[in-house]
């Protein structure tokens, strides 16, 4: 296991009381595989990959569970051991590539300085490395010279891989690579992502909101869901056969151009205040399956099958909550006016 | 009853800022945001417009409400052509007409309680005031939020994403508009929520038999609200028919390259190489033959000399091609 993620919980402060963003970020990372952390917004995913790379809100912490890279916990790791991690073993893909680059230097300078200062490349080293990553993402190398701006939306994604890539890394970290991009030009992006995943054989973490680019790009999918890791398993398994009611949900609320134009079936209700969450479940309020049990007791990751968990206390008796769950009518109690 | 549109030779150009040495060789630069949209819509249909960014689909929303003023072509709305529109029949025009904005979080000013929001336009139109308590309720009555206690008196930032766009659906349905434009009405909203609303979207449709125009880039969901849908390309519409048809059996290779690019929430999905080169051209430039020749896998000599026209090839189904 290339990355073991356990129980993390991190904390924002924040005026009326403590967010608790994150509360059970269990999950592993298989060396070469692309892992997809799926939820929806403020689901804590993208608080979560962002605490992998040690690169946080001065208002966030990591107040428990263990994050095992190797033999070292990122938890724990001095800033000694993270030099050595960041950049070179961990690298960050950012949402908006625009965001991480400097405007007013070139763009091929810019992966210099990270040669040069992070990777310690000999000045004789670094031009012929900046072609090769250049080539790497499908970039022009003769765009060296050119300004972040001077680039389309699509091409920034790539100079933001490249620059992930600079030193090498084991695993890359992207949170929504392609989320702002147009459907062409993201499918360009992903098949370049998945191309250089096999090349290079990198572990990729990749954040998403998106269940069709989890389907087309990773090898296992983790499901969050108000800070909660709920379901997590290999893609196939997971999205045609989900065992959690929220994933369920999930699956059965995202538009699809390959099945007919029924019906879209909404999740009703709104995700719980993460300032004080509720004692048992935190999908109860939401879910149709919901039993009293659930609202007293917070259920546990457990095994649901081979190389998967799910915490739902239902859990055994997901074949059949699969196929009521198909039903409108099944989630049309959860008032759909409280969304 | 929904309105009536008749669109011909829409044309919106952006001017560019030019340099001292294209201002002295007389060059005339614009962005061809719109060039030369026609079609026309009955009473009640709906319509998803669709496109990646900077293909026009957002300045032709806008052109249609008389939000901006075309360099060429006209728009009709009930038999009434929007540049003529002046005094009491813009204000008729506004009324009938609505825009329903893509992000739920900015449309409504969060200064004013949800009451005073839908009171608004009500205010606007020189409704009665006896009237609102009564037009409020039914509008929210629409969008199924009457149930909800105090919302009235609630802020926006008191309410979540759905049930603000379910605030601004109302408020643009309180005037009972004959025509709506909702530019990408739910992109902003998370996957659970965005499913209510666009069934929501497609019951009001259908309920008042409004004529609808849907903007968005995102074909699996313009698939759940539009009956119809057009696929603009660099200002062009290059293919409209019905969305049934244009999802199974695309006719341009524009659209079928932007079909075969949506994913679709399964594994076992084809994974071949999209049929399109390289990208977008600049909208700046001005097209001698087909505006997607050079991204085109099947383009021939022809293509690059003579711009196909947007013909009927089948009953309700135009596209611009030489080559269907």
């Amino acid at each position: 296991m290339l990355l073991s993620l356990d129980g993390i919980r991190i904390e924002y402060a924040a005026r009326g009381g403590a967010v608790k963003a994150v509360d059970r970020g269990t999950f592993d990372v298989p060396e070469g595989k692309v892992v997809g952390l799926v939820g929806e917004s403020g689901c804590g995913k993208t608080t979560l990959a962002r605490s992998i790379t040690g690169v946080m809100p001065r208002t966030a912490a990591v107040t428990g569970g263990r994050m095992m890279f190797g033999a070292v916990d990122l938890v724990r790791a001095t800033d000694a051991e993270w030099r050595d991690i960041r950049w070179r073993r961990i690298a960050f893909v950012p949402q908006s590539a625009m965001n991480a680059l400097n405007p007013v230097h070139r763009v091929g300078d810019q992966i210099a300085e990270v040669l040069r200062v992070r990777g310690g490349l000999p000045e004789s080293r670094i031009g012929p490395r900046i072609a090769e990553l250049f080539d790497m993402v499908g970039l022009d190398p003769g765009r060296q010279r050119d300004y972040p701006h001077q680039f389309s939306g699509g091409m920034r994604q790539r100079v933001g891989i490249a620059v992930a890539l600079a030193l090498d890394p084991a695993l890359l970290i992207a949170d929504e690579p392609v989320t702002a991009l147009d459907v062409i030009v993201q499918r360009q992006v992903l098949d370049t992502l998945r191309d250089l995943q096999a090349r290079l054989s990198l572990s990729v973490i990749l954040v998403t909101h998106d269940v069709s680019v989890v389907a087309y790009v990773c090898d296992r999918v983790v499901v969050m869901y108000a800070g909660q890791v709920v379901e997590s398993g290999p893609v196939a398994e997971v999205l045609e056969r989900p065992v959690h009611p929220y994933t369920m949900g999930l699956t059965n609320a995202f538009p699809d151009l390959a099945r007919a134009a029924d019906m879209l079936v909404p999740i009703g209700g709104y995700p719980p205040d993460l300032r004080d969450p509720p004692r048992g479940c935190r999908f109860a309020a939401r879910c149709p399956f919901a039993v009293v049990a659930c609202r007293g007791t917070d259920p546990p990751l457990v095994a649901a099958g081979p190389d998967r968990v799910a915490a739902c206390l239902r859990a055994g008796e997901a074949a059949t909550l699969r196929e009521e769950a198909k039903s409108p009518d099944r989630w049309a109690a959860i008032s759909a006016s409280a969304d | 009853m929904g309105s009536h549109l008749r669109v011909r030779g829409l044309t919106k150009h952006f001017p560019v800022r030019r340099s001292v040495a294209q201002i002295l060789r007389r060059e005339r630069l614009a962005v061809r945001a719109v060039d030369g949209v026609s079609f026309d819509l009955a009473p009640g249909d709906t319509v998803g417009l669709l496109g990646e960014s900077g293909c026009g689909k957002t300045t032709t929303g806008r052109l249609l409400l008389k939000l901006e003023t075309p360099t060429a072509g006209t728009v009709e709305v009930d038999g009434a052509d929007l540049s003529t529109l002046r005094g009491p029949a813009l204000r008729e025009f506004r009324k009938r007409a609505q825009l329903v904005f893509q992000n739920p979080f900015d449309a409504l000013n969060p200064r004013l309680t949800v009451r005073r929001s839908l009171a608004e336009p009500l205010v606007n139109a020189g409704i009665a005031a006896a009237e609102h308590e009564d037009r409020i309720r039914r509008s929210l009555d629409r969008v199924h939020m009457r149930g909800i206690g105090d919302l009235l008196e609630k802020y926006p930032h008191q309410l979540s994403g759905g049930q603000l766009q379910r605030v601004v659906l109302a408020r643009a349905l309180i005037l009972d508009p004959g025509f709506i434009v909702a530019d990408e009405p739910v992109s902003m909203l998370d996957v659970s929520v965005r499913a209510g609303i666009l069934n929501l979207m497609r019951e009001i449709q259908q309920g008042f038999s409004l004529t609808a125009i849907y903007i968005s880039h995102d074909l699996a969901l313009v698939r759940y609200v539009a009956q119809r849908t057009l696929v603009m390309y660099l200002g062009a519409i290059v293919e409209d028919g019905p969305t049934a048809a244009v999802v199974t059996a695309p006719l341009h290779p524009y659209t079928r390259a932007l079909i075969a690019a949506v994913p679709v929430p399964h594994v076992d999905q084809p994974r071949g190489p999209l049929p399109i080169r390289g990208n977008i051209s600049d909208a700046r430039r001005a097209h001698r033959g087909c505006r997607f020749a050079e991204r085109c896998p099947l383009a021939v000599a022809r293509c690059t000399e003579e711009p196909p026209e947007l013909r009927e090839v089948a009953p309700a189904r135009r596209v611009a091609c030489h080559l269907v």
